[in-house]
């Protein structure tokens, strides 16, 4: 089965290769997002612990 | 326990009729959803026999999803829902109370003016009939779901579209037997009793729960 | 107490972390190797020579994670409010966006599926009319969700709304399938794992394995986030940054 054969797909290429694509996307997009919340979380904590570490020292 | 449930269904009802307009607001917005359709689709007289009972079902629908919000807001501006959570009397009662007196209010002057869409449709009496004796069945139902999507989202911003968007997929199952009766005894004449038979029991089985759940939905919106 | 030990969020965090990288192997392998099977060992020529039942793949695993994910949504919502344990709520609200893009995916594939197979993007079956009402419940959920402030009242609103939804969800299920009560023949739909030829249907099985995989990966690192959002000004939280 050559590629260009396996692309075309019996003719449905875009189709079968297209939702492919689409969840790929969101199943790559989802964690991503994720994580960036993730660090944004942890260096929100990082700042709150700075503050109270100078409140602490006046 | 009965003369509770009275009590606050004679309350209901009674500010409810010192606001008289607000009750014609719900009944004339029914009457321009369904005079909008024809207006929208044509006036070929087959085709909106056809369309008729839908038409007049999703115009129900929307106006008893339009109607909730006041169910709880007033009680609930002015304190009262409070009081009513400390009464000694099991809230699903008074809930079932206010429920009540919403449908008197919003539901069946629907269904009284169900006709005025049979003329405007050219529908036979026979049909007409059937359509008031669905919507008779049907618009408690809506009354009582959308109760509790009405206690969930009490108070919050944009309260009015967040319960169409909550209740509304919960309304299929009335939409689909309370226009499908209408249709098949239209068209097909055939029997609609398998239609009367399942949305009767839709309507006792949100008889049973949907009171609890709205008090359930209560407490966790007033806590 | 050695399991209740992990209802605490606190304790539940470093868990979730353990677990996170191990289930995104498992979902790599397993999607990587039923998309394997399905696209190469199959027959290369099916009875009616369509090439196309490779969108079932995807479509299958997406439209069980769906419902799958709806279902935990609704359990982790009934045990929060029986228990009243704080994390079973985060547990349902994690729950939600990845069981909605899972349907959605799902309803994306079958709407395809529909185009090949019947000829039109959208077709009122049944089977699609409901992914697409178990849509509009993923997106009631996830909107009463938002529009809660209060995070308490947001987990045991949006609870209730899950567990309302279940219950009406089987009448729906029958109103949609049998519309009509007078000739509505067969409600059961036989179902369509019959005549599936096996390697297909393995595939689609490792792959639905490496959904429900990738699923857990996702809502557990969700789930991480809510509880640090939660917990922020907690002493444990604060300790967490300093290693």
């Amino acid at each position: 089965m050559s590629i260009s054969e396996f692309l075309a797909m019996g003719g449905y290429g875009y189709y079968v290769w297209g939702i492919m694509l689409l969840a790929l996307v969101i199943m790559v997009f989802e964690p991503m997002s994720l994580k960036q919340q993730h660090q944004r979380l942890l260096q929100r904590i990082k700042r709150n612990n700075r503050l109270q570490q100078k409140g602490r020292k006046r | 326990m009965l003369n509770t449930f009275f009590m606050i269904l004679q309350r209901d009802v009674k500010l409810a009729l010192r606001r008289r307009s607000e009750i014609f607001t719900v009944l004339f917005f029914f009457i321009i959803v369904v005079s909008l359709f024809p207006l929208g689709i044509g006036f070929d007289e087959k085709m909106l026999q056809g369309i008729a009972p839908g038409v007049a079902w999703i115009a129900a629908l929307l106006a008893s999803m339009l109607a909730l919000e006041r169910l709880f807001e007033a009680d609930y501006a002015d304190g009262t829902l409070e009081q009513m959570l400390l009464a000694p009397q099991p809230l699903s009662v008074l809930v079932f109370a206010k429920i009540t007196a919403h449908w008197l209010l919003t539901g069946l002057p629907l269904v009284l003016v169900a006709p005025v869409v049979g003329l405007l449709y050219h529908l036979e009496a026979e049909t007409v009939g059937v359509m008031m004796f669905m919507l008779l069945l049907g618009t408690p139902i809506l009354s009582m779901i959308g109760a509790i999507g009405a206690a969930l989202t009490l108070g919050l911003r944009g309260g009015g579209v967040l319960i169409s968007l909550l209740i509304l997929p919960l309304y299929l199952p009335v939409l689909v037997y309370g226009s499908g009766a209408v249709y098949e005894s239209a068209l097909q004449s055939g029997n609609i009793e398998p239609h009367t038979l399942l949305l009767s029991a839709f309507l006792l089985l949100s008889l049973i729960f949907a009171p609890w759940a709205t008090a359930a939905a209560l407490k966790i919106s007033l806590e | 107490m050695s399991l209740f030990k992990y209802s605490a969020p606190m304790n539940f965090y470093p868990l979730a972390g353990r677990l996170i990288p191990l289930f995104w192997i498992a979902a790599l392998l397993l999607i990587a190797f039923g998309l394997y099977w399905g696209f190469f060992e199959t027959p290369y020529v099916l009875s009616d020579q369509k090439q196309y039942y490779h969108i079932l793949f995807v479509h299958v695993a997406a439209s069980w994670m769906g419902m799958w994910l709806y279902g935990m949504m609704v359990f982790w919502g009934l045990v929060g409010l029986i228990f009243n344990t704080r994390l079973s709520f985060m547990m349902a609200k994690a729950t939600a966006v990845t069981g909605a893009l899972m349907q959605l995916i799902a309803l994306v594939s079958g709407a395809v599926w529909g185009k090949v197979s019947w000829g039109t993007w959208w077709e009122w079956d049944p089977r699609l009319t409901l992914s697409l009402i178990l849509m509009f419940l993923y997106i009631g959920y996830i909107a009463l969700q938002s529009a809660i402030d209060d995070p308490r009242r947001a987990d045991k609103a949006s609870a209730v709304l899950a567990l309302l939804g279940s219950a009406v969800l089987p009448v729906i299920y029958y109103s949609v399938n049998c519309p009509n009560p007078n000739e509505c023949a067969s409600l059961h739909q036989e179902s369509s794992f019959k005549g599936v030829e096996f390697n297909i249907l393995l595939a689609m099985l490792v792959t639905a394995l490496g959904f429900w995989a990738y699923s857990f990966a996702t809502i557990l690192m969700r789930v991480r986030n809510i509880i640090l959002e939660r917990e922020i000004n907690t002493q444990w939280v604060a300790q967490l940054s300093k290693n």
